[in-house]
């Protein structure tokens, strides 16, 4: 009987602890945070492995919480959590490029972080790389920069160049057809730079630089397009030059993977892309300490040298998160100087920390490129002009380009048609704006 | 009977009203704009380059019908003779079907690519003539095409050996009797009794010609110069790249509709078969 008895007791209570647990909910060590990246945690590149070390440390120094990677492709993060919103499972997080940040925050996918943002102290908002203000969005804080890039960078194989003659990289057009001409051969471009609508035309803006340079601007103080602008045009001219006059450069439309891709395998001498992707482009069959980069060529004397576009993922959360406090934990953590210092270390990404670069591991000539670009920033830098229909600019000016390099339309003509295409778009999108009473397109 | 109707409504009807009702609408990402009536539809011919993402989508699933359904045909006629490890070879020549389009596309982009695909190299090396198929807006639509047939023949092949593996062997042994030649032979009784499965295959291949995305997409994006933008591939640019929900819908509507006119044209020329 007291066998029973006992017996009963024990299951009673263990039916109480267990009920208990139940109405007390989820315990803080069950909080996951589901993350969105293009960066596939199974893979073995740089920039995964530093991911997964930084996502590691901050799951040991919040025990907690635990974060689940879902990939998503680079180009499709925004649409999809757009979409995701709509539909009510957005993830937490989302890492999102800082030019495709004004989508999201028009169509209501991010929440702004201004009272996190509030936390931080003086100090350390003077820590990060660039000025603090630039990290708002109409005055409203909704991400902060994981790293940084510069998006305009030319990349090129020092050993080909030397090997022509040439001991620096080229600093003018004149020069760029000057070298071009000498190494292109018939395995190997001497200059590429993916201006195609493949990709999300994911390198077209970084034209964007040389029309600064001759005071030039993709979009108006109105929001409309002003790439067709007289600067539009010589930039257009010169780029079509190199492919159908000096043939130094591909006249067939290449994507940005395709660009790399030849970089990578010796297709390509030199290249216009990212510092993001210098690290695994390097990483190609015999290339390593051969790859350097440059700031794009100046397009004549009367121009400024082009400045640094700085851009980069970001981290923000979405509108849907159930977790918005443990998001910016992960945030704070990501964008923190030891977790920067990681991210440049093992992932060859650009810190965002000033005080990331005291690590040691700066001081090498492992991290020769990766100083460079930081003082490259530090020379001169802005970020892109972005307009809430950016995407669209980007493809309407690539369409052009496609016409353009091919030969097929005169540049003025191309131009004129992709302001116009922009321009169309923009007056729908005013129209309904207006319509639904809803404030207009934004640029900045 | 009730939940298949409610299950049909949910999975077939409600898609096709709600992309009907958001093509009426501008839209603002995914919520509803204000009333457009048929603008998404004049717009998209008058100034997105409708008609020409109409044309490309008619060579797209032309070109590549003419070049599977033959080859289709051929293959089955060939394996339905006595071979030699028979259903290796099947099974071989059915693989490409099996492989998703992403593959697919990846696969024929790097065969192709003029830098360092090894066609393109073979061809350099030989002619010395630089090869840029997936690149040039002359030569960009035969590409995809070449791709697709590739991937999707298969189909017509596994539809076509069936048929004609149903077909009565008394039928051929009283026509060798006749004295009829193969060509009369494959005319007159192998054509004909194979025609029904043969028009299903050209509809399925049609729908799934019509509705592709992917395989162009990964492969050219729709370009050089919209050389290979489908209105599939329209749908989806504008929808998921562009957030242009509106027009996306109008053009998946235009794509919908003439889905539609293309089956029931195929499925009247079936019915004739039938009562001929």
């Amino acid at each position: 009987m007291k066998c029973f008895r006992n017996a009963v007791t024990g299951a009673l209570s263990a039916l109480a602890l267990l009920v208990a647990a139940v109405v007390a909910g989820p315990a803080a060590a069950d909080t996951t945070l589901r993350y969105w990246t293009f960066l596939d945690p199974t893979s073995s590149s740089p920039r995964s492995e530093a991911q997964r070390q930084m996502i590691k440390a901050f799951e040991g120094a919040n025990p907690g919480v635990k974060v689940s990677i879902e990939v998503v492709h680079w180009s499709k993060i925004v649409p999809m959590l757009i979409t995701a919103v709509g539909a009510g499972n957005a993830p937490d997080i989302a890492l999102i490029h800082s030019s495709r940040m004004t989508m999201a925050i028009d169509a209501g996918a991010v929440i702004p972080l201004d009272k996190y943002a509030a936390t931080l102290s003086d100090k350390d908002k003077a820590d990060f790389l660039l000025p603090f203000d630039q990290f708002l969005e109409k005055g409203h804080l909704y991400s902060l920069p994981i790293e940084h890039r510069v998006e305009s960078v030319l990349m090129y194989r020092e050993d080909i160049l030397a090997k022509a003659g040439f001991k620096e990289p080229p600093k003018t057009w004149e020069q760029l057809v000057e070298v071009g001409k000498k190494i292109t051969t018939p395995d190997r471009w001497a200059f590429v730079w993916p201006l195609s609508r493949k990709d999300s035309a994911a390198n077209v803006k970084i034209l964007q630089t040389l029309y600064w340079s001759k005071g030039g601007r993709f979009f108006d103080d109105n929001g409309r397009a002003a790439v067709n602008s007289k600067v539009g045009i010589e930039i257009a001219e010169k780029l079509k030059a190199l492919a159908l006059e000096h043939k130094v450069m591909p006249a067939t439309a290449i994507g940005v993977e395709e660009g790399r891709t030849m970089m990578k395998s010796g297709a390509a001498a030199m290249y216009v892309d990212g510092t993001q992707v210098f690290t695994s482009i390097a990483a190609g069959a015999g290339i390593g300490r051969n790859l350097a980069s440059a700031p794009l060529p100046s397009l004549d004397e009367t121009s400024k040298a082009p400045l640094a576009i700085v851009a980069g993922q970001t981290l923000a959360v979405s509108s849907n998160s159930k977790h918005p406090d443990a998001a910016w934990k992960f945030i704070a953590h990501m964008t923190s100087s030891e977790a920067q210092a990681l991210s440049g270390k093992v992932g060859g990404n650009l810190p965002i920390r000033a005080s990331a670069y005291d690590d040691p591991w700066f001081k090498t000539e492992e991290a020769r490129e990766l100083v460079a670009w930081r003082d490259y920033i530090k020379a001169g830098a802005r970020a892109n002009e972005t307009h809430e229909l950016s995407d669209y600019m980007n493809d309407s000016l690539a369409l052009a380009y496609e016409q353009i390099l091919a030969g097929r339309v005169q540049v003025k003509a191309a131009l004129d048609q992709a302001a116009e295409r922009f321009n169309r778009r923009v007056d729908q999108q005013k129209r309904r704006d207006a319509a639904s009473g809803k404030a207009g397109s934004a640029s900045n | 009977m009730l939940p298949a109707l409610v299950l049909l409504l949910l999975v077939s009807v409600y898609p096709i009203l709600y992309a009907l009702e958001r093509s009426l609408y501008y839209t603002d990402y995914l919520e509803l704009g204000p009333f457009a009536g048929f603008a998404n539809y004049t717009e998209f011919f008058e100034f997105e380059g409708g008609w020409t993402s109409l044309v490309n989508s008619l060579v797209y699933c032309g070109g590549s019908l003419a070049l599977a359904l033959p080859f289709g045909m051929v293959l089955a006629l060939v394996l339905n003779r006595p071979l030699p490890m028979r259903t290796a070879i099947r099974t071989i020549l059915i693989l490409p079907w099996i492989v998703s389009q992403t593959i697919v596309a990846l696969l024929w982009g790097w065969i192709l690519n003029p830098d360092f695909g090894p066609v393109p190299h073979a061809i350099d090396g030989l002619t010395g003539i630089r090869l840029a198929i997936y690149g040039d807006p002359d030569w960009a639509m035969s590409g995809v095409i070449i791709a697709n047939v590739w991937h999707s023949y298969a189909l017509a092949l596994v539809m076509m050996l069936a048929a004609l593996q149903a077909i009565p062997q008394e039928l051929f042994e009283a026509a060798r009797v006749d004295g009829a030649g193969r060509w009369h032979t494959f005319w007159r009784i192998t054509l004909p009794m194979v025609s029904p499965t043969l028009l299903v295959t050209t509809i399925v291949l049609t729908l799934h010609y019509f509705n592709m995305v992917t395989l162009i997409w990964v492969i050219t994006g729709g370009g050089p110069i919209s050389a290979t933008e489908t209105l599939s591939v329209r749908v989806f640019n504008e929808a998921f790249v562009q957030q242009n929900l509106g027009l996306a819908s109008a053009i998946g509507v235009i794509v919908a509709g003439l889905n539609v006119v293309f089956s029931l044209a195929y499925i009247r020329l079936l019915r004739q078969d039938h009562t001929a």
